[in-house]
């Protein structure tokens, strides 16, 4: 008993931790070998190996075509959307605890429309000034400037209140997602293009998705689990979290803003990719209990696993690609429904 | 002197609700604070405890202006037990009266065998100790208020704030509470500043009393001066009659409203 406030949870926290790490590294080296060329996990892992070790004797045998294949093609793609994943899950733990409100996720606070809106002008007009670059731009910028105004709006005398942000978050939301119909409706032969990026993929994404991705999760995994602890007293109220040492406006404001950024940063590189900041905080809060401490370690590596089981099924298992947004709210939406019913019907909270 | 208020202001857009008020609060005293609903009794308590800077005028803890102190340095001094509580997440109520202890707890260590120490007596203290491992969301109201006590007194501070904290309780916890609480004004020199709606229930335990009257202090001063039948009828327009109590030993107020 003696680490109780660490160990809420009916399990070891490092323990569960590593296993969800041990699950998702063996993840990616099996689904790095699955595909239209499959490979053997032996030859996967000793490619993987070689790589980091520069050992190029190792691949000796493996043939030319293999390693580019793993390196080159299939590991960036999945490295992306385990750290998307990520990036998602510990987002929608933040937003959740800074909002006070388990039904929270990233795009509440219009994040992901402004990103869409930013993304569908880039793909309107047909942007391509820096090459591949400017939709992730646009989306980033979208995203930030919709954050802003979100803040601003919901500013009063006695600082931001939760109910202020997700009220203007819906605001913004609902007048980009308008902008975004006018875009489609007005886009003539990009309408296709618009719509395919609205839906999220991880295709042909690059070793520099991966780099941009994870600075901006690890910068933000860190924030997050520096402030896990005054996270935890904010869900205690905002009166009452002062009166244990919280600043609670600050804490409010560098976690919104990071949480953001990551969410920004996630969507530009992969389009909308709904659920998994909603689904995965509450699967990791039944099994790892509500401390923030252990809460975003897990969900991170759990929205890792979720996101990548997700692209490997439409990337590899599926006859034709499902945009990957779609096919998390198609299996995501009824298995939370699912556990959400559960949880109400074993009357522990949510 | 613990706390040293100084025509202090505050308004919530432009609708004054503390106008110029200036008190001293000394350690070793149980102050009532009471008055009319929307008199500013609940600002009062934000401003003492620095959740809420005052507009105009200083407020002194200990000699220093409060906006000097940080807030972890505040924790350590000033605990609130608050009116209404609910979390939205499913912690236990171990979880949250060790939440009392962060003040104390560097931000990646786990607690000390002292910490767990406090948190058994104070659980035990406020008759909660049953509820270790139990979800919050399992409690009844008048059981969460309890370890909300529990987590204010875990603080293990000089000053408590008590905003209406027992406002859900039955009697006997309402007693059991605030006598201990009592007990640490008297022993300790604790500084108890309480807002409290029954007014028998103050008069019992308080032996300072201030009354508010649409944000400012319409009197104050020890219990058995302050609270008359006259004050009564100017804060609250109501008729009363003040008495001694001899079962109870204290002032007893009663009402009538014919």
């Amino acid at each position: 008993m003696n680490a109780a406030g660490v160990k809420s949870g009916n399990i070891s926290g490092p323990l569960f931790l590593g296993f969800l790490l041990a699950c998702l590294l063996l993840l990616i080296v099996l689904s790095a070998g699955m595909g239209h060329i499959s490979i053997s996990f032996e030859d996967v892992s000793r490619i993987i190996f070689a790589k980091v070790t520069g050992n190029k004797m190792m691949i000796a045998e493996t043939g030319e075509l293999f390693p580019v294949i793993v390196m080159d093609v299939r590991l960036p793609r999945i490295l992306t959307s385990v750290i998307v994943g990520g990036g998602l899950a510990i987002s929608g733990c933040v937003f959740q605890g800074i909002l006070l409100n388990p039904l929270a996720d990233p795009y509440t606070l219009g994040v992901s429309a402004g990103a869409a809106f930013g993304a569908s002008i880039a793909l309107l007009l047909n942007i391509s000034l820096y090459g591949n670059v400017s939709i992730p731009v646009f989306a980033f910028a979208g995203a930030v400037t919709s954050l802003f105004v979100v803040i601003y709006l919901s500013l009063s005398g006695g600082g931001i209140s939760s109910s202020n942000l997700i009220l203007s978050g819906i605001i913004v939301a609902s007048i980009l997602s308008a902008g975004i119909s006018y875009i489609k409706y007005s886009a003539d032969e990009q309408v296709a293009v618009i719509i395919f990026w609205l839906m999220g993929s991880f295709a042909s994404r690059g070793w520099n998705d991966v780099c941009l991705t994870l600075i901006v999760s690890t910068v933000g995994f860190c924030v997050f689990c520096f402030f896990a602890r005054d996270l935890n007293l904010l869900a205690m109220g905002r009166r009452t979290a002062s009166s244990i040492g919280v600043d609670t406006n600050r804490l409010t404001l560098v976690m919104l803003i990071t949480a953001s950024l990551v969410t920004a940063i996630c969507v530009s590189v992969s389009g909308i990719i709904g659920f998994v900041g909603l689904l995965v905080p509450h699967m990791m809060r039944t099994v790892a209990g509500p401390d923030n401490r252990r809460l975003i370690p897990a969900s991170f590596l759990a929205g890792g696993i979720l996101l990548l089981c997700a692209d490997t099924l439409t990337r590899a298992i599926l006859e034709h690609e499902v945009p990957v947004g779609v096919l998390t709210a198609l299996i995501g939406g009824p298995f939370f429904c699912y556990i959400f019913r559960k949880k109400q019907m074993g009357r522990t909270s949510v | 002197m613990a706390f040293n208020v100084e025509k202090i202001c505050f308004s919530y857009d432009r609708c004054q609700v503390i106008a110029d008020i200036s008190l001293n609060l000394s350690p070793g005293h149980f102050y009532g604070i009471i008055g009319p609903n929307g008199s500013g009794k609940s600002t009062l308590i934000d401003l003492i405890m620095g959740h809420k800077r005052p507009e105009k005028g200083s407020i002194h803890y200990k000699g220093k202006n409060l906006a000097r102190y940080s807030k972890k340095q505040l924790a350590q001094e000033i605990a609130l037990v608050p009116q209404n509580f609910q979390t939205s997440f499913p912690f236990q109520t171990k979880d949250i009266v060790l939440m009392g202890r962060y003040p104390y707890i560097s931000r990646f260590s786990t607690p000390s065998n002292y910490d767990m120490d406090v948190l058994d007596k104070v659980l035990e203290q406020t008759d909660t100790l049953q509820f270790k491992n139990r979800y919050l969301s399992q409690l009844s109201g008048g059981e969460v208020q309890r370890v909300i006590f529990a987590r204010a007194l875990a603080q293990e501070t000089p000053v408590l704030m008590l905003d209406e904290a027992t406002s859900n309780l039955d009697i006997k916890h309402t007693l059991q509470l605030m006598n201990l609480v009592k007990g640490h004004v008297n022993a300790e020199k604790k500084t108890v500043f309480a807002v409290i709606q029954d007014i028998n229930l103050a008069a019992m335990f308080c032996d300072q009393m201030i009354i508010m009257k649409k944000g400012r202090i319409s009197s104050s001063g020890p219990t058995l001066d302050v609270l008359t039948e006259k004050t009564i009828k100017d804060v609250f327009s109501v008729k009363s009659h003040v008495s001694h109590d001899a079962f109870s030993q204290t002032a007893r107020v009663s009402f009538r409203t014919f």
